[in-house]
C-alpha cells in the first residue's frame, strides 16, 4: 500500500514540475509555429507580407466604388467604415479557412511527433491576427485622412480583439477536428462563410436592415463584434456593457467547447490522418 | 528502483478501411453499413512492460509485431484500446528523422523548429545549438536552406538534432539505421553518453548488434504479444535463430539471410569443372554437430563436403576457401598443401574440414569449395562463393571499439 502511494506522489510531483515548463514550452511552440506560418506563406514572393493586405485592399476598392457610386448606401465616411468591417472579417474568415486545412497540411507532424496539436490552430489564428494588426495601421491612416480622431473608447479595442480571438479559435478547433473525419467540411465551410459574410454588416450598416430581420443579427456574434470595432474606432462610442459581457460569455463558451471536443478527439488524429 | 515507463495490460485495436476519407453524406447514409464494415484486428495484445529509470530496453520482433505501435502508445501519439500506460517523466520520441523540417528553411531555422516539435524549449535548443551543429559537422552551411544540402548533410543534421534532444525518457525507432559507418558509430557513442547520463531509453531496432551493445534488457514482440522479456544475449540469440528458421523474417534480415546458406549453382557463373567428381552438398556444423549458418567467433566449426564420383577418377584434391563480403580471401586450404595423403575416393563419400577456433571478426563470409585432379591440371567441380555463414561475437562492446 505504502509503496503504491509513494509512487503515486512521485508521479504527481514530476507532473507538477513539468507543468511549469510546459507553459513556457507552449509559448515557444506557438511563436515558432506562427513564424513558420508567416515564413512559409511569403517565402520567395517579392511583396511578402504586403500580399496579405492586397486582397482586402482590392475588396475595399471594389466595394467602395460599388456602394458609393453604383448602389449608394449613403454611409458617411464609407471607406473607413468599410475597412473597419473588412479587416476583422478577413481575420475571422482566413483563420477558419487556414485552420480547417491545418491538421491535414501538417499530417506528418501529427502522425510522428508528440506535441499539443491545438497549437496549430492557435498559430493559424495568431498569424492572421498579425495581418490584422498590420491592416489596422492602414485603417489608422484612413482615419487620419478622413479627419476622424481616436477617442478613449479605442481603449476597448484589445477587449474586442480578445473576444474575436477566442470566438475564432473555438470555431477553428471544431472545424479542424471535423475536417479530419469528414473531408468535405472544408468545402462546406467555404459556402457557410460566403453566406455569413453577407449576413454580417461588413459592407453595410446594420441600421439599414429591416426590423423584421433583426433577430438574425442579434444571434450573430460577428455582427456585434464588427459593430463594436466601428463603435470604438470610428464613432468614439463606448460599447454597450451588457452586450459586451454577453459576447465575452459566448466566446468563452465557444472556445471552451472547441478545446474540449478537440482534446477528446485528438488522440485519434494520428490514426485517422 | 524507480519505474519510468509502465504499460499494464495494454491492448490496441486497429481498423482496416478500404477508403479512408469519408464525406458527410456517406457517414449519414452509411451509418449502419459502416458499423459492420471495416475489418478489425488487434495490433497489441496484453502488453505488460515496466522499464526502470535509467534502464535501456530494446524492442525486437518481426515487422508488424507491434514495436512501433508500442512506442507510439508510450509516447502518447495513440491511446490504448484497453489497459493503461504511465510515464514518470517527460517523453521524447524519435519516430523518424527530420520531422518538421522545411526544405526552404535554413539549417538553423530547422533545428529550432524540429527541436520545438520534439519537445524542447527555445532556451534548451539555444543551449544545445552549438553542439548540434558541431556534431553534424555543418558549421559552414548552417545558414543555408536545407534544400541545398546533400542527402548526407541533411541526415547528419537531423541525426544530430535527434540525438541532442535530452528528455528523461527517450523513445527511438530505427532512427540510427542510416548514415555512414563513422557517423553511425559517433551516434552510438552519443547514445552511450545519453544512457550513462541516466536517461531511460526504449530502442526499436533490427540491428541486433546495437541492441546487444546498448540494452540492459530486451523485449521480444511477436504478433502483438510479448514473447519474451529479459536477458539480452539469450533473447537475441533465440530471436536470431528463429528469424532464420521460419519464413517470417524481417525484411532487413531477410535480405541479409539471402546471403547466407546456399546459393543456386549455375555452370559458368558459380560452378566450373568437368563434373567427373561432383560436390553434392556442403554442410556447416557447430561443435555438437548441428547444422548452422551462424557461428560465434572462436568456436568450433566443421565443413562437411559430400561428393559423388561419376567416373574412374581415383584420387582428388579438395580445397576450401573463405572470403569476406568484399571478396578478400581470408582462408584457403587444400588437402594437397596440407600434406594430407590421397585416399581412394568412394563412389559416394564425405570429407570434413574442422576448424577448432573460428577466429574471424564479425561479418558474413562466403565459402568456395573445389575438387581438383592430383596434379591440379583439371577441375572436377568448383563451387564459387556458393555457401555462406555469419560470424558474431558475444563480447558486448567489441564492435563499437573496433568502429571507433
Amino acid at each position: 500500500m505504502t509503496a503504491i502511494s509513494t509512487a503515486e506522489t512521485r508521479w504527481a510531483a514530476t507532473r507538477k514540475a513539468n507543468r511549469l515548463r510546459s507553459i513556457h514550452y507552449q509559448l515557444d511552440l506557438m511563436s515558432n509555429l506562427v513564424a513558420r506560418d508567416m515564413k512559409l506563406r511569403y517565402k520567395g514572393s517579392v511583396l511578402g507580407l504586403l500580399w496579405s493586405l492586397l486582397q482586402p485592399a482590392a475588396l475595399i476598392a471594389v466595394y467602395s466604388f460599388l456602394f458609393t457610386r453604383v448602389i449608394t448606401l449613403d454611409i458617411p465616411n464609407y471607406v473607413p467604415f468599410l475597412v473597419a468591417g473588412v479587416l476583422p472579417w478577413n481575420w475571422f474568415a482566413t483563420s477558419l479557412d487556414f485552420a480547417s486545412d491545418s491538421l491535414l497540411a501538417n499530417r506528418e507532424l501529427i502522425k510522428k511527433a508528440v506535441f499539443p496539436s491545438e497549437m496549430l490552430m492557435v498559430a493559424a489564428v495568431t498569424s492572421n491576427l498579425l495581418i490584422l494588426a498590420l491592416g489596422t495601421l492602414v485603417l489608422l491612416a484612413f482615419l487620419v485622412v478622413s479627419g476622424i480622431a481616436l477617442t478613449p473608447a479605442a481603449l476597448f479595442l484589445p477587449i474586442i480583439v480578445a473576444i474575436q480571438y477566442s470566438f475564432t479559435l473555438g470555431l477553428a478547433l471544431i472545424v479542424s477536428m471535423l475536417n479530419v473525419y469528414f473531408r468535405d467540411i472544408r468545402h462546406l465551410l467555404g459556402v457557410a462563410l460566403f453566406a455569413w459574410f453577407f449576413l454580417t454588416p461588413v459592407f453595410y450598416d446594420e441600421a439599414q436592415v429591416p426590423a423584421a430581420y433583426h433577430g438574425l443579427y442579434v444571434l450573430n456574434p460577428m455582427a456585434h463584434i464588427i459593430n463594436f470595432y466601428r463603435d470604438v474606432l470610428l464613432f468614439g462610442r463606448i460599447p454597450n456593457g451588457l452586450l459586451l459581457l454577453q459576447l465575452i460569455f459566448v466566446s468563452a463558451i465557444v472556445l471552451g467547447f472547441g478545446l474540449t471536443v478537440f482534446r477528446q478527439h485528438k488522440s485519434g488524429f494520428a490514426e485517422e490522418l | 528502483m524507480r519505474t519510468a515507463v509502465e504499460a499494464m495490460g495494454v491492448w490496441k485495436r486497429f481498423r482496416w478501411r478500404e477508403d479512408r476519407p469519408r464525406n458527410l453524406k456517406e457517414s449519414i447514409l452509411g451509418l449502419s453499413r459502416r458499423r459492420n464494415g471495416g475489418q478489425e484486428f488487434w495490433g497489441l495484445r496484453d502488453i505488460n512492460i515496466s522499464v526502470a529509470q535509467g534502464e535501456t530496453l530494446g524492442l525486437i520482433g518481426n515487422n508488424g509485431s507491434g514495436k512501433t505501435t508500442t512506442l507510439k502508445l508510450i509516447s502518447g501519439l495513440m491511446v490504448p484500446t484497453r489497459g493503461s500506460i504511465r510515464t514518470a517523466d517527460r517523453v521524447s520520441t524519435m519516430l523518424e528523422l527530420g520531422i518538421g523540417f522545411q526544405a526552404d528553411f535554413t539549417g538553423r531555422e530547422n533545428v529550432y523548429t524540429g527541436g520545438i516539435i520534439a519537445g524542447l524549449t527555445r532556451k534548451e535548443i539555444h543551449e544545445a545549438f552549438p553542439k548540434i551543429v558541431e556534431f553534424a559537422e555543418l558549421e559552414q552551411h548552417i545558414d543555408c536552406p536545407v534544400r541545398t544540402y546533400s542527402t548526407g548533410m541533411y541526415m547528419r543534421l537531423a541525426f544530430s538534432l535527434a540525438i541532442h534532444i535530452d528528455a528523461p525518457i527517450l523513445l527511438i525507432d530505427e532512427a540510427l539505421a542510416v548514415g555512414d559507418r563513422s557517423f553511425q558509430s559517433k551516434c552510438v557513442d552519443r547514445l552511450f553518453q545519453i544512457k550513462n547520463e541516466g536517461t531511460t531509453i526504449l530502442l526499436v531496432s533490427h540491428e541486433l548488434k546495437m541492441i546487444e551493445s546498448l540494452c540492459d534488457r530486451v523485449c521480444w514482440l511477436e504478433n502483438g504479444r510479448v514473447r519474451q522479456i529479459g536477458d539480452v544475449g539469450e533473447i537475441v540469440a533465440a530471436y536470431s535463430s528463429q528469424e532464420r528458421g521460419a519464413g517470417g523474417a524481417p525484411i532487413g534480415a531477410q535480405a541479409r539471410s539471402a546471403n547466407r546458406g546456399q546459393r543456386k549453382l549455375v555452370m559458368g557463373e558459380s560452378r566450373w569443372g568437368s563434373l567427373e567428381v561432383q560436390i553434392e552438398a556442403v554442410k556447416l556444423r557447430d561443435e555438437s554437430g548441428i547444422e548452422k549458418d551462424t557461428f560465434e567467433a572462436g568456436c568450433r566449426m566443421s565443413i562437411d563436403i559430400k561428393y559423388r564420383r561419376y567416373s574412374a577418377v581415383r584420387e582428388a584434391i579438395f580445397q576450401v576457401g573463405f572470403s569476406q563480403e568484399n571478396g578478400v580471401k581470408c582462408l584457403d586450404v587444400n588437402t594437397w598443401a596440407d600434406g594430407i595423403p590421397f585416399r581412394e575416393l568412394d563412389d559416394r563419400g564425405c570429407i570434413s574440414l574442422s576448424i577448432d577456433h573460428l577466429h574471424l571478426s564479425e561479418g558474413i563470409y562466403t565459402i568456395d569449395v573445389g575438387v581438383y585432379s592430383t596434379d591440379w591440371a583439371e577441375i572436377y567441380d568448383y563451387h564459387w562463393r556458393a555457401y555462406s555463414f555469419e560470424v558474431f561475437s558475444r563480447s558486448r562492446h567489441e564492435w563499437i571499439k573496433r568502429a571507433t
